[in-house]
């Protein structure tokens, strides 16, 4: 559906705005879609735009409600002025054909003081002297850009934008001027109280005007005379001016719009005495093309079939003007780069979404465990724990300062069980023996003095000493006898228990 | 204008110009959206790695304060039976006074007692590193029959206090008398500053 051969014409009038959707495709044209809907009031005034917004919007509307997507447009131009015109060429062409045409479009008057718009195609061979001539399309350049604005706001990618006359003569051609050589095929347009008409002679578009229907001809009847007046000037004139004109005439009215009395066929055909006239209107206009039509579709109008042609490239005639400036297609490449970039921007982004996010969950993760954490192990505060900790060091190295003290006092004094030596020193002295002196010397150290009956005694004494268990190693210092005594001295160690 | 401008330059310029957006997009959009959250990533990694070795910090010194405190409980045991067979300076002073008393219910009489006053105070020996022991000393002179003078001996061993008898000097003056006279020289230890005890 949205393939490069799916197309749609949009056909803006005054009351109507149409559109067709075609694919083009080995079988021929199909009409894929037609929808139409009126024009919103105050949008279009005399020809002009008169509120943008308002018929975007409604072009847009038609558009969605319809359900039509498609990526090229091709749209009527429907705003005054227009000149169409056929050129002759110089015998001798001009080095800028372009230049020529641009200098011959300025006198027209319709268009004076306005920047113009133009187009044009050649007809005939332009390369044999004195047979060249070109078809001219002329508008006012704001006229196109306007309607390209519309469009473009209204979501449309206009590639093309001509007259109806054009987009007729399009849809027409297989049926009405193809293969008449023998005959002069006149194709009679009004739409919009604009009157069209041309002539092809050997199927080349040989003769164009556009006339404004005067507003005072509003009574059907009178219009329709008006034009047999106006279609029998031109056979007249072809009879009269063009010596090899043929002398047969296919005539073909299309009427685009309820102003002709009922009837006006027969009227025609008898004011015109061509008997190969044909009437149409929007409703029947669609039976002379050679598009075949989805059978779900509506009956399209002519002109919005035709420019999507324009878009198809068919084998009928496409006279290749175009209004619209090459600016746009500038403006449209413009826009396809920002959107690149935009897309490219928005695929960025949107990896640093998910990463962000990604990075936030995981923050978040790590978040909860440190909560957790918090929750198990800080129970108790740390810094208590390390004041803690630092007060029993105080206290460990305080105390052990003076348990290592006492200690030290403990092993640096020994104790010496006085009253068991005392009781041991008792036991050991021999009755023959006294003791006078007793004192001890460096702690230890014992010294004992006395009085014994015998020297024997003494020994004795010493001896018990040595025996008994508190009593180290007891020696006789001095023995003297005095008279019938013996006096002595004893030194002996204690064993003394160490306190720790 | 400016967009007018970059519409009708070249393909080449524009493509510049695209790519120059995008990477000044790529990194405001770093900038704005990834970087702080990265940020706050790294900040709570590092958090997590602080509030793990406070909990590995809080478990080791939770050990070590358990550790010490039964290291500590243990020393106040050792501290406790230690300053049992010490005395405190008030039980020093009840001793020093209680001795004539202690002298006469074993048997013996008391001469002199003599308290010497010769250590020096604790706070003028080592201010810095205060003395937790004070020796206090004592010479008692007594006469008693040898039971009585081995009796004091041993009541006075026979205390929970520990009281060191560093000389004795035992000498008969009278031949015919059996009551020795006995100099007796004792040795006490006082735990001071009991306040500032664990």
């Amino acid at each position: 559906m949205l393939d490069n051969k799916t197309v749609l014409g949009v056909d803006i009038s005054q009351s109507a705005i149409n559109m067709a959707l075609l694919r083009g495709g080995a079988d021929g044209v199909e009409l894929v879609k037609a929808a139409g809907c009126p024009v919103p009031d105050g949008a279009i005034k005399d020809g002009k735009i008169e509120d943008s917004v308002m018929l975007s919007k409604a072009i847009k509307a038609l558009k969605s409600r319809s359900k039509i997507r498609a990526r090229r447009a091709a749209v009527s131009l429907f705003s005054q002025p227009v000149l169409m015109q056929l050129i002759d060429m110089p015998k001798t062409l001009p080095s800028n054909i372009g230049r020529f045409i641009q200098n011959e479009v300025k006198h027209c008057v319709a268009l004076s003081g306005k920047e113009i718009a133009l187009d044009f195609c050649s007809i005939g061979s332009l390369a044999q002297p004195g047979t060249g001539r070109v078809f001219v399309l002329a508008t006012d350049a704001e006229n196109v850009a306007e309607i390209g604005r519309v469009c473009n706001s209204a979501g449309l990618n206009v590639e093309a934008v001509e007259p109806p006359m054009l987009a007729y003569t399009r849809a027409f051609y297989p049926q009405k001027i193809a293969g008449r050589f023998d005959s002069n095929v006149l194709m009679v347009i009004i739409q919009d109280n604009i009157l069209t008409l041309a002539v092809f002679r050997k199927q080349n578009l040989d003769f164009i005007r556009s006339k404004e229907i005067d507003e005072k001809t509003t009574e059907p009847r009178e219009l329709c005379c008006w034009l047999a007046d106006q279609i029998n000037a031109v056979i007249k004139f072809y009879d009269v001016e063009i010596s090899d004109s043929s002398s047969q005439w296919e005539v073909t009215v299309v009427a685009d719009c309820a102003q002709l009395p009922e009837g006006a066929e027969v009227t025609l055909k008898v004011k015109v005495g061509c008997s190969d006239l044909s009437f149409r209107t929007p409703q029947n206009a669609f039976q002379d093309t050679f598009i075949s039509q989805n059978t779900g579709s509506d009956c399209p109008s002519m002109v919005a079939a035709g420019l999507g042609m324009k878009l198809l490239d068919t084998d009928g005639i496409n006279l290749g003007v175009n209004l619209l400036p090459s600016e746009p297609a500038e403006v449209k490449s413009f826009k396809k780069h920002v959107l690149v970039t935009a897309n490219i921007i928005a695929a960025l982004l949107l990896p640093m979404i998910f990463i962000s996010g990604a990075l936030s969950m995981m923050a978040n993760k790590v978040n909860e465990n440190i909560a957790r954490i918090k929750r198990t192990k800080f129970v108790d505060d740390t810094r208590s724990l390390f004041r803690e900790e630092a007060l029993a060091d105080k206290q460990i190295v305080s105390l052990s300062q003076r348990i290592e003290q006492m200690n030290k006092v403990l092993e640096s004094r020994h104790s010496l069980p006085w009253h068991e030596f005392l009781n041991d020193l008792r036991a050991a002295t021999p009755n023959n023996v006294r003791i006078l002196e007793l004192f001890s010397k460096a702690n230890s150290k014992i010294s004992l003095k006395g009085l014994a009956s015998s020297y024997e005694a003494v020994h004795l004494f010493v001896k018990m000493l040595n025996n008994s268990e508190h009593i180290d190693s007891a020696s006789l210092i001095e023995t003297e006898r005095k008279r019938d005594l013996v006096s002595y001295e004893i030194n002996f160690s204690l064993v003394m228990k160490n306190e720790s | 204008m400016l967009l007018d401008n970059l519409a009708k330059s070249s393909r080449l310029s524009r493509s510049a110009v695209s790519t120059v957006l995008i990477v000044i997009s790529a990194i405001a959009m770093y900038n704005w959206i990834v970087a702080p959250r990265a940020a706050f990533l790294r900040g709570a990694q590092r958090h997590k790695i602080v509030a793990g070795n406070i909990a590995h910090k809080h478990e080791v010194i939770s050990k070590k304060v358990i550790d010490k405190r039964k290291e500590l409980q243990k020393l106040q045991e050792q501290s406790t039976k230690l300053r049992e067979i010490l005395f405190t300076p008030e039980q020093a002073k009840e001793f020093f006074s209680d001795l004539q008393t202690i002298s006469e219910e074993a048997g013996c009489a008391v001469y002199s007692l003599n308290i010497l006053t010769t250590a020096p105070s604790r706070k003028q020996q080592q201010p810095q590193n205060a003395s937790y022991i004070v020796p206090r000393s004592a010479t008692l002179t007594v006469a008693g029959v040898y039971e009585k003078i081995i009796r004091l001996m041993k009541r006075l061993q026979a205390r929970a206090q520990k009281i060191w008898v560093d000389s004795i000097k035992m000498e008969i003056l009278d031949h015919d008398s059996a009551q020795p006279k006995c100099d007796i020289t004792i040795t006490i230890y006082t735990v001071e500053d009991e306040e500032a005890d664990v």
